[in-house]
């Protein structure tokens, strides 16, 4: 099972060049996309998930020519948007039997076990019956991914999921995505380097419609031990370190700014040694582009 | 109010300086140049400028639909942006107050719209150089109405408009309610406006008030200006306009003021985020111990698999329209005004009321029709975008489901929604015409084929709903679909309302003759054309649908390289050649309609037809004093065959040749060819052939030049070939053939009824002004002519007419037998003693009522189901014939008279030769109860038989005022008869009807209203203001005595053609000297009655 992106270009007729170049090789398992908005993830997720053209490039998922024969990738393929609607008047035992119908379940048994069993697994099973537009926004995600589960797809995209969930909602999100990857190619793509580092065995990183990175997270984020150095220090202070140490990144904790640096040594002034999280490599690698 | 004024400058500074208000701007200044050209057309008098007041005044009214459309997209948004761009949460909590806001955003959306629409005023002062007419056509800029009706009409009009919007937006907090507002409001308008100009008469102020533009006011107050004051008035907020006015801009007042008084930031805020809908979870699990094994499934996507699911989609799209409350109330809303439109129509436009029958309960589709294909269209726009709009495409998408799939299940729930609306307006009508007592009409053939078919029926909404889909697929853009489809079709419908577009085969959709249904003769030969257009739709639509999913956007940012490419599989390669095949078979139609309709010359344009009639005059003219020998005996054998629309013929007819001439000028109808021709036994030879105007000069031989009596033998045939698009070709159709005789015969000389009457088509033409449509009283030439036909003067005959078995054949005259032989019914008819030639023949499946008023034998024809008024007509022939006799002493049928009802797209009424012919409008399903549907029967019957008489006692010049003895004395003679059987008041039910017929129609008159004493063969003035003048003059001197002068008159050198300015000279002399003045002014004057 595999997934291969070669060469992918496509500039918006804006002149928005959304990719540039792009290739990929994505096995079984959670793949992680990580970058910033408006990086090309949507674009990417959008033209493997045949909704897109490029301009130039190739999308092969096993023996299928992804540009060429879309509807054999849609066979096997569960996708759940960035952003996404619902009939209003209907309910989500309705909708998901419907795409059940859609994805090619003949069987009206199989559709009616399949939709109560994506129903308990994304904990929506007691509102069922309920009209669709009542939803909140974490419960309405829920039904995106069971809808993207729907017919055991081989291929499962998900774009940007836990974008706007509380944190409860994104743990329970997790969970359910946790157990993606074990038959399927999985691309998660997403912003929030949490997602990424929970969830993925492998990644990579997308700026400007480039892909910068690629590897495991914890190969990513390992490669940085001993080079990551942090300090409190003042706001008016920030531009006087930028000019003096490499900073890749700033956040405030308890009411000041925390600065993290990187250095092949300790630098001088009062600097601690810091982990290194995989939100580093991410920051370090915007630092860069 | 610091606040409103800072919201007013900044809306309109938003708004003003954009490009789609100078779009908008420059659009509506161009389509008040079209409806200028559109409202000038109507308005038939030479004397009406091109920037008349009135038309400005009727165009600011009506707005035009661009306006309109407008109005719904740029009104709501002012209010409900904030709501929209999720930008009210911080607007609505600004230190401001929620009613100034209010009126900030409604002022700033009213003044938007008023600066719009002074692209109106831009336009009417662009006309005169817009090249749409010459210079003549235009006057002085009327500077007054051309800001007083923007100021009356436009402008409260557009304050409705914007109060009816907020109205609709802050009481639902959802702004799709205010484009369903505005939508109902213009469908009443233009229901109102038909129904005023096809039901006229009695629900006019109903009509006027409905309608909220205050247009069909307007039209009703130019229909009563004069030419003059047409072009100059100023109009006074008076009478209709004024309460329409009133009715309309006091609703506004009320909306506005209940919309400012219900919205408040904290109300509105809630639009969108409706919490009572919000569904609270019971258990908040956040990980799941066990994980829950999805089922194995097996998937499957073959052809069989599909199409099983385009039939349970269709059902579940079809199910998600009609299940909500809103579908409900909509449909509700339009079965019952369904409902109330056939309970109130009335065909009052000519008699009254009519029975229920089914033909007229499905009568309202034509204007119905127009509407609900709107609605059906955005309806189909709505659901072709469905997973656009509500953001669920990028799932749907993606679906292994192929687009046939999906989008034909949308189109083919549309189609199951044209269906049952289609259907309930049968079950509506069905049960109107239950509850008016017409349970026993129920024909449900008529119900199918007119609210089943393609007559602005289902089917139409079908092909609309095509286009739709294609549009939709081209442009991918849902409010854009709506625009380009809507807009087409109304551009369609007021093009060919307005006339600016004659050819049915630039109309998609529409099919010929959709309103010329006959009880006697059904839809004829439109029936075989309707067919063939249908077809030809039929294919384009089916092309329309496959193209539509060929090249439906699947995704986004699709390249159109990729979606017109061939391997574009959303259509599969034999659907591309079955697609293309439809195409092939679209212009095969097309191909062969153009043949059978406009190559075969059964349609040409108006301005074409125009152009001939006018070149025959300028090539011809001369024959109108050139000797020509005329009619004076016909035996004329005449075989239908109306199923096959043809005929043969042969005649043997004896001309009068006093002035002994050279050539003989015959001019022949389209379609019929003389094919043998001879005189006195001889064949002529052809001097001149002109085939473009039918008509061919022979050569009389010299021998026989002098002869005073010639005979010309004659055969020929007549054969409708192909079909028609406007004409519906009556005198050979089946069950119901009417025609002149001289159909077939020819017209002898100059054929003067080939002349352009009108003088703004004369002038267009380059023919000289008519200062009077008849020849002056001095004309001695034309003194000397019978008014009926230039061509005969009394003629007697005998007609032997055969037609099909099954159908009745009749013709003028004394029938002296009907036979049955060899498959055919042949009848012969005699006209003994001498009779004008404007004799008709025809042909249907009648029934036959026979009976005997006095010596006078009568036989009704009528349709069999037309049963409803035998009783009243031969109670009225009765007391006709009896009238006749009393006050004249004989009856001009002698002893034997035929009342025969004729399809009902005919004229009227026909009088010739011991024959009256009324068309089945003119009350032979009419609903009598009444006193003035009554009275219209004796006033038909009376008015018939003194025509009659006068036919044949009074011999009248072809000159000025012909027309007061051919129907206005006969109309005031019937108006005598029914005042001594049915009485006074009687008498001024028709009285009434006949001052409003005229108040109405003069204005409309294309040339100079002439006096009544040199009236000139105008429709509106002889039968109406005529009659009424002089049933008021037999009224000041004695019934007896009027009756006595014009016995004297008619006895009084009988042969000499008679002028009516003596006749009048007579009665005058015996009106009583007060009254002289009086009678002097009606008949000598224009002034209104």
């Amino acid at each position: 099972m595999k997934l291969e992106i070669k060469n992918l270009s496509k500039t918006y007729p804006n002149g928005v060049q959304a990719l540039k170049n792009v290739s990929l090789s994505v096995g079984k398992g959670m793949f992680g996309l990580l970058g910033q908005n408006g990086a090309g993830k949507s674009t990417l997720m959008r033209t493997i998930a045949t909704l897109q053209d490029p301009d130039s490039g190739d999308v092969n998922f096993n023996e299928i020519n992804v540009l060429k024969s879309p509807e054999a990738l849609r066979k096997t393929l569960g996708y759940l948007p960035q952003e996404f609607g619902v009939y209003p008047n209907v309910t989500a035992e309705e909708l998901l039997t419907h795409i059940a119908d859609m994805k090619g379940i003949v069987h009206k048994g199989e559709r009616k076990e399949t939709v109560e069993a994506l129903l308990q697994k994304v904990n929506l099973y007691d509102v069922r019956t309920k009209k669709l537009d009542g939803y909140s926004g974490g419960m309405k995600q829920r039904f995106g991914i069971a809808q993207a589960l729907v017919g055991n797809p081989e291929l499962i995209i998900v774009d940007e999921p836990t974008a706007g969930l509380d944190p409860m909602e994104r743990n329970r999100f997790y969970n359910l995505l946790s157990e993606l990857g074990e038959n399927a190619v999985v691309i998660l793509s997403t912003h929030i380097v949490e997602d990424v580092s929970t969830l993925c065995s492998d990644m990579a990183i997308i700026g400007n419609g480039e892909v910068v990175l690629t590897g495991k997270p914890d190969e990513v984020q390992e490669a940085m031990r001993g080079k990551l150095y942090e300090m409190p220090i003042k706001k008016d202070q920030l531009t006087t370190y930028q000019e003096k140490f490499k900073v890749i990144s700033q956040r405030f904790f308890a009411g000041k700014l925390m600065i993290t640096v990187m250095a092949d040594d300790m630098p001088s002034g009062g600097f601690d040694v810091k982990a290194p999280s995989l939100e580093d490599a991410y920051f370090k690698i915007l630092s860069e582009n | 109010m610091k606040t409103i004024v800072s919201i007013l400058k900044n809306e309109l500074k938003q708004r003003i300086f954009s490009w789609v208000t100078l779009i908008f701007f420059l659009m509506l200044a161009f389509q008040m140049i079209w409806y200028t050209k559109g409202s000038f057309d109507f308005f038939a008098n030479e004397g009406v400028l091109m920037n008349a007041s009135s038309i400005l005044y009727r165009n600011y009214a009506g707005m035009g639909m661009l306006m309109i459309i407008i109005i719904a997209i740029a009104t709501g948004g002012v209010l409900y942006k904030d709501i929209r761009y999720k930008s009210a949460q911080w607007t609505y909590a600004m230190p401001i107050s929620d009613k100034q806001f209010f009126v900030g955003r409604f002022l700033a959306a009213f003044l938007y719209l008023v600066i719009l629409s002074t692209g109106m005023i831009v336009g009417h002062l662009l006309v005169p150089y817009s090249g749409i007419g010459e210079a003549s056509r235009f006057g002085p800029t009327q500077w007054g109405p051309l800001f007083h009706g923007w100021i009356m009409f436009t402008v409260p009009n557009l304050f409705f408009y914007v109060a009816l919007v907020f109205f609709s937006i802050v009481f639902t907090r959802k702004i799709a309610t205010s484009y369903l507002a505005v939508f109902l409001v213009v469908i009443i308008f233009l229901i109102a406006q038909t129904s005023y100009e096809t039901g006229g008469g009695d629900n006019i102020i109903a009509y006027i008030l409905a309608d909220s533009g205050g247009y069909v006011a307007a039209q009703h107050y130019t229909e009563l200006l004069t030419p003059a004051q047409k072009n100059t008035e100023l109009f006074t907020l008076s009478g209709y306009v004024l309460q329409n006015r009133l009715l309309w801009m006091g609703l506004a007042l009320i909306l506005a003021i209940a919309s400012y008084v219900r919205f408040s930031f904290k109300y509105f805020i809630q639009a969108g985020t409706d919490k009572s809908k919000k569904i609270k979870e019971n258990k908040k699990v956040v990980f799941s111990a066990a994980s829950i094994k999805l089922p194995e499934v097996v998937k499957q996507y073959r052809v069989p698999n599909f199409l099983t699911k385009l039939w349970s989609l269709s059902k579940l799209e079809l199910m998600n329209i009609v299940r909500p409350t809103s579908f409900k109330i909509i449909l509700g809303i339009i079965l019952l005004m369904v409902f109330m439109q056939n309970v109130t129509w009335n065909a009052a436009y000519y008699i009254g009321n009519e029975h229920p029958i089914s033909s007229n309960m499905t009568f309202f589709r034509l204007q119905w029709g127009v509407f609900v294909n709107m609605l059906i269209m955005i309806w189909a726009g709505e659901l072709f975008f469905k997973d656009k709009t509500v953001n669920i495409w990028q799932i749907t998408d993606s679906l292994p489901v192929p687009v046939w799939v999906t989008q034909l299940s949308r189109l083919a729930a549309v189609i199951g929604l044209s269906f049952i609306l289609s259907l309930s307006f049968i079950l509506v009508s069905l049960f109107t015409q239950v509850l008016l007592g017409g349970a026993s009409y129920i024909e449900l053939g008529r119900f199918t084929e007119d609210l089943l078919l393609y007559r602005w029926a289902f089917l139409n909404f079908v092909l609309w709903a095509s286009l739709v889909f294609f549009v939709g697929a081209l442009t991918s853009h849902r409010i854009l679909t709506h625009l380009l489809c809507v807009g087409f079709f109304i551009f369609l419908v007021v093009s060919f309302d307005m006339g600016i577009i004659e050819d049915l085969r630039l109309g998609y959709g529409f099919t010929p003759g959709i309103e010329d249904f006959s009880e006697t003769s059904g839809y004829g030969i439109f029936q075989q054309s309707a067919n063939w257009f249908f077809l030809l739709w039929l294919a384009l639509g089916i092309t329309l649908v496959m193209a539509g999913v060929w090249l439906w956007k699947r995704g986004s940012d699709k390249k159109w390289k990729n979606r017109l490419s061939l391997r574009n599989m959303q259509l599969g390669l034999v659907s591309k050649v079955v697609m293309v095949a439809f195409l092939g078979l679209f212009l095969f139609l097309m191909s062969f309609i153009t043949k059978n309709v406009y190559e075969n010359g059964n349609f040409v344009p108006e301005a074409e037809e125009e152009r001939l009639d006018a070149e025959y005059e300028k090539k011809y003219k001369y024959l109108e004093t050139k000797p020509q020998p005329k009619y004076e005996t016909v035996a004329l054998k005449l075989d239908l065959f109306p199923l096959e629309r043809r005929a043969e013929f042969s005649a043997d007819i004896t001309l009068n040749n006093k002035k002994g001439v050279d050539t003989l000028f015959l001019n022949t109808k389209d379609f019929a060819q003389l094919t043998n021709i001879k005189l006195n036994g001889r064949e002529l030879t052809i001097a001149k052939a002109d085939a473009e105007q039918n008509l061919t000069a022979y050569r009389i031989p010299k021998a026989i030049q002098k002869d005073s009596l010639l005979q010309l033998s004659l055969v020929g045939t007549k054969q409708y070939i192909g079909f028609v698009q406007r004409d519906f070709q009556a005198d050979l159709t089946n069950k119901g053939s009417f025609g002149s005789v001289q159909e077939f015969l020819p017209v002898i000389g100059y054929d003067s009824d080939k002349e352009l009457l009108e003088n703004r088509k004369r002038q267009e033409q380059g023919l000289t002004r008519l200062d009077s449509r008849m020849a002056s009283i001095d004309d001695v030439f034309a003194l000397s002519q019978n008014a009926y036909t230039t061509d005969a003067d009394r003629v007697t005959g005998k007609l032997t007419i055969s037609t099909e078995e099954g159908q009745i054949p009749f013709a003028a005259g004394v029938l002296q037998k009907m036979e049955t032989k060899n498959g055919r019914t042949v009848a012969t008819y005699m006209v003994d003693s001498p009779q004008v030639f404007n004799w008709y023949v025809g042909s249907s499946d009648y029934t036959v009522f026979q009976g005997k008023a006095d010596k006078v034998a009568y036989s009704i024809l009528y349709k069999p189901t037309h049963a409803f008024n035998i009783a009243l007509y031969q109670e009225a022939i009765k007391k006709g014939v009896a009238f006749m006799e009393t006050k004249f002493g004989a009856n001009a049928v002698e002893n034997q008279l035929q009342l025969i009802e004729i399809h009902r797209w005919q004229d009227d009424r026909y009088t010739f030769a011991n024959t009256i012919a009324l068309s089945e409008k003119e009350g032979w399903v009419a609903n009598t109860k009444g006193l003035q549907e009554k009275a219209y029967i004796y006033q038909t019957i009376g008015s018939g038989l003194a025509k009659l008489w006068l036919q044949k006692k009074l011999t009248i010049a072809n000159v000025q005022g012909a027309d007061m003895f051919m129907l206005g004395l006969p109309e005031a003679l019937g108006l005598q008869f029914v005042k001594g059987n049915l009485g006074e008041e009687a008498v001024n039910l028709l009285i009434e009807k006949k001052t409003d017929k005229y108040a109405k129609d003069k204005n409309n008159e294309p040339n100079t209203e002439p006096v009544l004493i040199y009236a000139d063969g105008t429709d509106y003035m002889e039968e109406n203001k005529g009659a009424i003048a002089l049933y008021e003059m037999m009224e000041s001197i004695g019934g007896q005595r009027f009756n006595t002068l014009l016995k004297e008159f008619g006895n009084t050198d009988p042969e000499k053609p008679k002028v009516f300015k003596d006749f009048y000279q007579k009665v005058l002399n015996a009106v009583p000297t007060a009254e002289k003045q009086r009678f002097k002014q009606l008949f000598e004057t224009t002034d209104i009655l």
